[in-house]
């Protein structure tokens, strides 16, 4: 564990970082609901276990000599790619499966995660705090 | 930011809306209006289409309108001797406008435009909870 930045905050800004991905991806499913030919898209679903593995023991490339390339990929962070969403249950005539109710429910939902994480980010904060000294 | 580009790409969702809503509201407003002078077509009903168009500078796939165009089906000729735009027959066209189709595609646009207004309103209230983290 480092103590710059412990495990518990990284992942917690992993899952932060994921929502807020999530909500661009619906934003674009809904924008486009009326677009013909549309596919809807959706992001593949967090896997907490091997986040939470490879916050604690990813490593970063390091540079030794002045031929290496440095890693583009830090510690902690995962690859986030929208993919064509198979679990549509309606499409319409003009070849566009974005279900609305179905979306409307993914928003609400993400916007419920990402307080969940933001508010244990808050707590923990207030741990550090009460370290710290101050009254918060 | 993701949260600022939901917006941007939701934003762009109620702009399309808002062009759809002009062309209803073309379209209801035209719909007795018949040819200026004899002969005249009269007003012919548009119609508009969308297309998903990628923002090279946020990756994301925004909404633009692709064309407004127009409906090329028949008018509706009704039999009024008595007005001034009647051909030799005692006939006149009228536009080829449907207003029960218009008020359902009003009702559409109106049902999208508020899907993507609560994508914004949902992006906020993320946005203000992670701005409170800092309090």
């Amino acid at each position: 564990m480092d103590l710059k930045e412990p495990a518990l905050n990284t992942m917690m800004k992993g899952h932060m970082k994921y929502m807020a991905n999530r909500q661009k991806v619906l934003a674009q499913n809904i924008a486009n609901i009326d677009t013909p030919g549309y596919k809807a898209r959706e992001l593949k679903k967090l896997d907490f276990g091997k986040m939470a593995s490879s916050a604690n023991s990813q490593l970063e490339m390091r540079v030794t000599a002045p031929s290496h390339l440095n890693g583009t990929l830090k510690a902690g962070s995962m690859a986030l790619k929208s993919d064509k969403d198979r679990n549509t249950f309606e499409t319409t005539p003009t070849e566009n499966n974005v279900v609305l109710e179905d979306q409307m429910g993914k928003i609400s939902d993400t916007g419920a995660q990402y307080q969940l994480s933001s508010s244990l980010m808050r707590k923990f904060t207030g741990l550090y705090r009460k370290a710290a000294g101050s009254n918060q | 930011m993701d949260l600022i580009d939901t917006i941007h790409i939701s934003s762009s969702g109620l702009k399309v809306q808002q062009d759809r809503l002009k062309v209803v509201a073309q379209n209801i407003a035209n719909s007795e209006s018949v040819g200026n002078r004899e002969g005249q077509a009269p007003y012919r009903r548009k119609t508009i289409s969308f297309k998903n168009a990628l923002d090279k500078e946020t990756g994301a796939q925004m909404v633009q309108t692709k064309k407004v165009g127009v409906d090329k089906s028949d008018f509706v000729k009704k039999y009024e001797p008595a007005h001034p735009q009647a051909d030799a027959q005692g006939y006149v066209l009228y536009p080829n406008v449907n207003s029960i189709s218009e008020m359902m595609d009003m009702r559409e646009a109106r049902r999208s435009y508020e899907a993507n207004l609560n994508v914004i309103e949902s992006s906020k209230s993320m946005l203000s909870q992670t701005i409170s983290l800092l309090r």
